[in-house]
C-alpha cells in the first residue's frame, strides 16, 4: 500500500530495488536526504537503493511532503484531522505516518497542522509468534496482569499484537478488547483492522485510555484489554479502574528495565500495588523483540532466555 | 409558388419551434444543476459533520442521486484516484463546463477545489458559503426557465 502515498519513484526504488519485506521505516525531511531503515539500520535513500550521503542520496521538498500528506489522507484532510493533531496519520495496510510541523491553535487549542516539516512512515511487520515464549507466562492457562517493557523501538507493539493474536488461538474463548490509542496495535482503517489482532478481539480507536477503558468495560464486557503505551497518571487510572471491574490488562510502557520503571512518575504505586503480575522485558540487542526475561510481581525472573 | 412559400413557412415555424425548445431544454438543465450542486452541497455538509467519510467515498456513494452531475463528479473522482494534484487549473481542464455560465462554472471549480484539504469546521464553513452563492444562482436560473 506504499505505493498509495508515495510518488512512483520512490515507490519503485523501495519495491524494485529493495527488498521491502526489510524496509521499516523512511524518513523524509524537507530539503534533506531520504532515510530508509533497512533491515534494522539507516540509510540514504538513492535512485539504485541504499547507500552513502555521497551516492546520489534523493533529496525531498515540502511539495513532495504535503503531496504524501494529502494521498496519505486520500484526499480528505478533515478524515484524519485528529490523528493530525496528535501528530500522525494511519494508512491502508497499517503504515503510520507521523508528522513534524507548525501547530494551528485557535482558543487555546490545537486545531490542526500546516508547515509540515518531516514525516516518517512507518511499515508495519506482522511477527507471528514472537510472543509465544512470553505467552506461555503470561495468558496460557490464566491470564495474568501483564506489563510489557523496552525502550522504543524494541517490538513492544508486535508483541502485543501477537499475544492478542495468540489469545484468539487458545482453546477457551477469551473476549480481548484493543484500545488503540494511536491505531498502532490493530491499526484500523475504515474501522478494519489491519493487522492481524485475533478473531475474538474487538478494537476502540482513537480515544484516551481512560475513555476507552470505562466505555470498552461497560459497552464490550471484555475478559482482557490489551493496550500500549502507558504514560502518564490518567493511564494508570484506567489500568487501576480496568483490574477493580475484574478485567485483566496487557500492556506496555517504556523503560529499560524495572528500576527505570519504578523511577517513572506514577509508576512506582501502581507496582508497591502488585497490580501487574508478570512483567516482559523486551530489548533491541539481537533485534527488535529479544528477550531479556520474564518476572513475577516482585520482580522475581521467571523465565531467563 | 404557393407552395414554396408554405415550405419555407413551415420550416420557419418548424425551426423556431426547435430553437425556442432548445433554449428551454438548455435553462431547464443548467436549473437542474445547479439544483444538484445545492443538494451535493447540503449531503456533503451533513457527511463531512457525522461519518466524515473520504472525498471519494463521499461522492461515489452518491453518483446516482446526481444524474446532471454525475459525468462532472465521476471526472473529478478520477482525478483523485489518478493521485493527480487538485488545482483550479488541473480542474478547469478537466471538467466540462456544460450549460453553466462561466461565473457558475468557476464557482462549481472552487467547490471541488476546496474539497478535502481542511478539517471539518472549515470545510463545512467554505461548502456553506459556495452554496449561499448557488443559491442565488439557482433562483434566477428558475426565474429565467
Amino acid at each position: 500500500m506504499i505505493e498509495k502515498i508515495l510518488p512512483e519513484f520512490l515507490t519503485d526504488i523501495l519495491k524494485n530495488k529493495l527488498d521491502y519485506n526489510y524496509v521499516y521505516e523512511i524518513r523524509i525531511r524537507s530539503q534533506l536526504p531520504i532515510i530508509v531503515n533497512y533491515g534494522g539500520r539507516y540509510y540514504y535513500l538513492n535512485s539504485e537503493g541504499v547507500g552513502g550521503r555521497d551516492d546520489g542520496s534523493i533529496v525531498t521538498d515540502r511539495k513532495m511532503l504535503e503531496a504524501i500528506i494529502y494521498r496519505a489522507a486520500d484526499y480528505s484532510m478533515y478524515a484524519v484531522n485528529n490523528q493530525l493533531k496528535h501528530s500522525f496519520i494511519t494508512v491502508t495496510g497499517g503504515i503510520r505516518i507521523g508528522i513534524c510541523g507548525e501547530l494551528v491553535i485557535e482558543d487555546q487549542k490545537i486545531k490542526s497542522v500546516k508547515n509540515f516539516t518531516s514525516l516518517v512512515i512507518r511499515i508495519p511487520h506482522e511477527v507471528n509468534n514472537c510472543a509465544l515464549t512470553a505467552y506461555h507466562f503470561i495468558a496460557q492457562d490464566e491470564i495474568y496482569n501483564s506489563l510489557i517493557i523496552s525502550p522504543p523501538g524494541c517490538g513492544k507493539t508486535t508483541f502485543l499484537r501477537d499475544i492478542a493474536r495468540l489469545l484468539s488461538q487458545s482453546d477457551f474463548i477469551r473476549n480481548t478488547l484493543i484500545i488503540d490509542e494511536r491505531y498502532e496495535i490493530a491499526s484500523c482503517y475504515n474501522g478494519i483492522p489491519q493487522l492481524n489482532v485475533g478473531k475474538f478481539t474487538d478494537v476502540i480507536s482513537n480515544c484516551d485510555k481512560l475513555y476507552g477503558f470505562e466505555q470498552g468495560i461497560r459497552a464490550m464486557k471484555p475478559d482482557v484489554i490489551i493496550t500500549d503505551e502507558l504514560a502518564n497518571q490518567s493511564d494508570l487510572d484506567a489500568v487501576i479502574y480496568a483490574a477493580g471491574c475484574g478485567v485483566k490488562i496487557i500492556a506496555s510502557a517504556h523503560a529499560y528495565d524495572h528500576t527505570d520503571l519504578i523511577n517513572k512518575p506514577g509508576f512506582d504505586n501502581i507496582i508497591k500495588k502488585r497490580l501487574f503480575e508478570r512483567f516482559v522485558v523486551l530489548s533491541n540487542k539481537r533485534g527488535p523483540g529479544t528477550y531479556e526475561g520474564v518476572y513475577d510481581n516482585q520482580f522475581n525472573k521467571i523465565y531467563i532466555p | 409558388m404557393w407552395f414554396l412559400k408554405l415550405i419555407s413557412f413551415l420550416a420557419m415555424t418548424g425551426g423556431g419551434a426547435y430553437l425556442g425548445h432548445k433554449k428551454s431544454s438548455y435553462y431547464k438543465i443548467r436549473e437542474k444543476i445547479l439544483n444538484e450542486i445545492i443538494r451535493l452541497c447540503d449531503i456533503m455538509i451533513n457527511d463531512i459533520t457525522y461519518f466524515q467519510p473520504t472525498v471519494q467515498e463521499m461522492l461515489k456513494n452518491r453518483l446516482n442521486n446526481f444524474s446532471a452531475l454525475a459525468s462532472s463528479l465521476s471526472n473529478y473522482i478520477d482525478l483523485l484516484e489518478n493521485n493527480e494534484v487538485i488545482s483550479i487549473e488541473a480542474l478547469k481542464n478537466k471538467i466540462a463546463k456544460g450549460p453553466l455560465t462561466e461565473d457558475e462554472f468557476i464557482l462549481f471549480i472552487q467547490l471541488l477545489d476546496i474539497l478535502g484539504k481542511s478539517d471539518s469546521h472549515s470545510q463545512r464553513g467554505g461548502i456553506t458559503s459556495i452554496k449561499e452563492a448557488f443559491l442565488i444562482k439557482h433562483q434566477i436560473a428558475l426565474e429565467e426557465c
